[in-house]
Order: structure tokens, then C-alpha cells, then sequence
């Protein structure tokens, strides 16, 4: 299977302090990849240094074998959320996407079915101010698959989403995996990603614990059990 | 050009911009129609104040460029309010190529920082024409409104970026808009009217030079002198102005090169 997204010795020191410490994975392509860790062990400094937000101290990070940087029009291959914030607190939901669609060249009329899918139609006037933070994450995920991208970068998508949301989560997950999409998605809740996802790579203090498929990882156990053993070896 | 319809729609469906215009023509009106008449009653401060002499008709229709703090907070919000509303990731993201992030948003910072300081002088002027309607007074010289008009451009323009660049400094947009309105509202004015000598660099005193108004102020009991042979050539100081919104410019693409986004 084809490699979509690779991390390469990748090493990012702020101030001294390792943030990420010589991560070396692959992500195939087609699949849901859970990247798993706990709070503060680096994962959203990988995805920040993968989507060129931030740049490496050493190593790279690569998608499709390009910086996210030198990818033509990345925002038509490459969904992502990085934060429910980044809205226009006093816009609606629709001119925030509006403004998404202009700088990325995606049709206008996107904006209501990306809205429609996540299940928004009905705050398309709102303003995001007052959204609650799951609809903020609603929101995220409809400016991250405005484009309709091959490849989806999710930092804690299920943050801030009751049950309900997570299991749509899920679903919408499944669907995209279903469809033929690479889903890149981190996640310090470790129970309720071993239901979405096909591969895991879990990482600690900025280094690699272990890498591969759900199954394998796991070995009979819960991920949070297999978490705790991969650490306190 | 996507990055700049982008840009667009921001300036266009936020108020900021709205904002820094209504804010621009009030100060400038604030500051152009009461003018003749504190001119009049500071008359013995001037040299030759008399609503006859065009210089003095010149240098009350200048009180019109007063709203061009607005251009620069207009800049300053551009840049700093990506960061305070936390949209720079997915401004970056659209555009990782940072530098055609930077160019559209200082094309914009031009063009929006010059359009408020049309809009704002040009009513501030009107203003200043009302007022006079109630004095005795010569009219202008024949070059006051093109060189109003036209400073009024380049001020905006040129402080727009001034401000951007500012906004890029300083990620935190409260502080450095309260910063800029201190600065150049207070600390510059005051060093304009006490210390002409270093006055005359700063954007402030540049613009005073670029209006070209030929009147001495004086006053023992503050201390301060208002001399416009001590200012540059107008030439100069539009030329002065514009180096300084290049460096600036420079500075912010610079920074924004540099920085991680967070």
C-alpha cells in the first residue's frame, strides 16, 4: 500500500526542551491512523511540523513525499484540524468558509453541502461566537473537508463533543475511510479510538512507542492497557 | 489573487474596517472644525493669523489628515488579529507559502489604509469648510486640495503598513493597538511639538512637512515652537514616509518567514 504521510527522524526542540524526538513513521494511504499519546507528548507539534506551521529542528515530514509547503494547492489534498478556534468569532459560519473558499479556489456553493454533512444547516447564519465547542469542532471538520482532500489531518477532533458527537465522529470517520480517504487523526483518548481506527502510532515525551496495526498493538487488551505496557517497558 | 479575494472578503465582512473609518472621520472632523475658531483665539501665538493669509486657510484644511492613527490600527488588526481570533493557522494553512500571506495582506494594508484616510479627509475638509463659513477668510492656495488629497493617500497607505508591520511585532492586538494610539497620539506629538530637531523624522512631523504650511507657532509659556523652516522639503518627507513603510514592510515579511505559527 502506498505511503501517504511519513515522518522521517523528525525533531522539533523549543528552548531546549524536546517536543519530538527523532519520530520516524509511515502512514499508508485508504486507512484511518490513530495517533495516540498522552496529553503533551508531542503529537500536535508532529502535525503542526507536518502542515509546515512550524518548522523542524531536524528531520522532515512529508506528505505524499512533499513539505506541505512546496504541495500545489495543498488545501484542495490536505484537510486539517488543528484547532476549533480559527474562526471569525463575530462572523457566521458560512462567511468563515467563504473566506476558506477564496484563498484555497473552492466553489462557493461547497459551503452548504460541507455544512450540511456536518450537521450545521441550520446555524449557516450563525455566528461562531456562539457556538458551543462541539459545534466550533462541527465546524473545524466542515473547513477541513471543504476541498473534499484525499488526506485529513485531525488534531483531537472529539474534543469538546458529547457522545453523541463522538459516535457521529465515528461514523463520519468510517465513512471517510470507506471512500478511500487517508484519516491522520491524534487523540490522548485512548478507548474511544481503538473502535475508529486501523493503525496506531502512540507516541511519549516526544518519542515512538509503538507502531501498527490496532490488533497487533493491542494483543487482546484494551489500548489503555497496551498503552501501559508499551510506556513502562 | 485568491489570497487577496480572501483577504478581501475578511476586511469586507468584518467591521475593522468599517470602523477605522467612521473612528478616522470623526477625529478628523474633531479636529478641522473647531480649528478657525482655537486659531483665532491663539492668534497672538501665530505669525500672521489672519483668516486672510492662504497658509493659515492651508494649514486649517491640514487638520483634516488628523484620523491617520485609524490606518494604522486598520494595519495593526489586520496582522494581530489573525493571532488574537487564532485564524493564522488557517490563514498559513491556505497559504503556505508565507510570503503571499505577507504580500496580500500589505497590498491590502496600502490600499485599505489609504482608503480610510481619503474617506476621512476629505469630509474632515469639508468640515474645515463649513467652519470657515462662519469667519471672514481668503481661500486656499490653488495646490492645498490636490496635496491634501494626495498626502492623504500616502499617509494612509504608508502608515497602513507602519501598522502591519507593528501588528506582526506584537502578536498580542491589544496591546499593540494601545501601544500605536499612545505612540503616536501622545509620545510622538509631544516630541513633535517640544523637540522639532528630532520631531521632523517621525511620521508626524513628516506629515506636518508634507503639508507645506508656512506658519510659525510659538509659545513661551509651553515651551514649544512650531517653525516649518526647521521640517523637510515636502519632496523629502513624502519620500521619508514611504522609505519608512518599506522597512517596515520588509521587517513583517521578515518576521512572519521566520516565526512558527501558533
Amino acid at each position: 500500500m502506498a505511503v501517504a504521510i511519513e515522518f522521517d527522524k523528525l525533531t522539533k526542540e523549543y528552548d531546549g526542551v524536546l517536543a519530538v524526538d527523532e519520530l520516524s513513521a509511515s502512514i499508508e494511504s485508504g486507512r484511518i491512523t490513530g495517533f495516540l499519546g498522552p496529553n503533551g507528548a508531542g503529537k500536535s507539534t508532529a502535525l503542526r511540523c507536518l502542515l509546515g506551521l512550524a518548522k523542524p529542528t531536524s528531520g522532515s515530514a512529508l506528505i505524499e513525499g512533499s513539505t506541505y509547503g512546496s504541495l500545489l494547492k495543498p488545501l484542495q489534498r490536505v484537510g486539517a484540524v488543528i484547532d476549533s478556534a480559527g474562526f471569525h468569532g463575530s462572523l457566521s459560519a458560512q462567511r468563515n468558509l467563504l473566506i476558506i473558499c477564496a484563498a484555497a479556489e473552492i466553489p462557493d456553493l461547497r459551503v452548504m453541502e460541507v455544512l450540511t454533512m456536518v450537521d450545521l444547516e441550520d446555524s449557516v447564519n450563525k455566528k461562531v461566537k456562539e457556538f458551543s465547542l462541539g459545534m466550533k469542532q462541527r465546524l473545524s471538520l466542515a473547513a477541513a473537508l471543504l476541498s473534499d482532500p484525499d488526506i485529513l489531518i485531525l488534531d483531537e477532533p472529539a474534543n469538546g463533543l458529547d457522545p453523541i458527537g463522538i459516535a457521529w465522529l465515528r461514523d463520519l470517520l468510517r465513512s471517510l475511510a470507506q471512500s478511500g480517504k487517508t484519516v491522520l487523526v491524534s487523540s490522548h483518548q485512548l478507548a474511544e479510538m481503538q473502535n475508529s481506527v486501523d493503525d496506531v502510532l502512540v507516541i511519549n515525551k516526544g518519542k515512538l512507542i509503538v507502531a501498527g496495526q490496532i490488533d497487533e498493538v493491542r494483543q487482546g487488551q484494551s489500548l489503555e492497557e497496551a498503552f501501559l505496557r508499551y510506556v513502562q517497558r | 489573487m485568491n489570497l487577496f479575494k480572501s483577504e478581501l472578503r475578511k476586511v469586507l465582512y468584518t467591521k475593522t474596517f468599517r470602523l477605522s473609518i467612521l473612528g478616522a472621520t470623526f477625529i478628523s472632523l474633531l479636529s478641522s472644525i473647531p480649528s478657525p475658531y482655537i486659531t483665532q483665539q491663539a492668534g497672538g501665538l501665530i505669525q500672521n493669523a489672519s483668516f486672510m493669509n492662504p497658509e493659515i486657510i492651508n494649514g486649517l484644511y491640514s487638520k483634516a489628515l488628523a484620523g491617520y492613527l485609524f490606518s494604522a490600527i486598520f494595519g495593526v488588526i489586520l496582522m494581530a488579529g489573525e493571532f488574537k481570533e487564532m485564524t493564522a493557522v488557517r490563514t498559513f494553512l491556505a497559504s503556505p507559502k508565507r510570503i503571499h500571506v505577507v504580500y496580500s495582506k500589505l497590498v491590502i494594508a496600502v490600499l485599505g489604509g489609504a482608503i480610510i484616510m481619503l474617506i476621512s479627509t476629505t469630509l474632515g475638509a469639508v468640515g474645515a469648510y463649513f467652519a470657515l463659513k462662519h469667519y471672514p477668510h481668503t481661500a486656499p492656495t490653488s495646490s492645498m486640495l490636490p496635496t491634501l488629497l494626495g498626502d492623504a493617500l500616502l499617509t494612509g497607505a504608508s502608515i497602513g503598513v507602519l501598522g502591519l508591520a507593528v501588528g506582526t511585532l506584537i502578536r498580542n492586538q491589544n496591546i499593540a493597538v494601545t501601544g500605536t494610539i499612545i505612540y503616536l497620539y501622545i509620545v510622538e506629538r509631544m516630541i513633535v511639538l517640544f523637540w522639532s530637531t528630532g520631531g521632523k523624522w517621525l511620521p508626524s512631523g513628516l506629515l506636518t512637512a508634507m503639508m507645506n504650511v508656512n506658519v510659525k507657532i510659538s509659545s513661551k509659556i509651553g515651551g514649544f515652537n512650531y517653525d516649518p523652516s526647521n521640517y523637510l522639503k515636502p519632496t523629502y518627507a513624502a519620500m521619508l514616509l514611504v522609505g519608512y513603510s518599506v522597512i517596515a514592510g520588509a521587517i513583517a515579511i521578515k518576521v512572519s518567514l521566520s516565526r512558527d505559527i501558533d
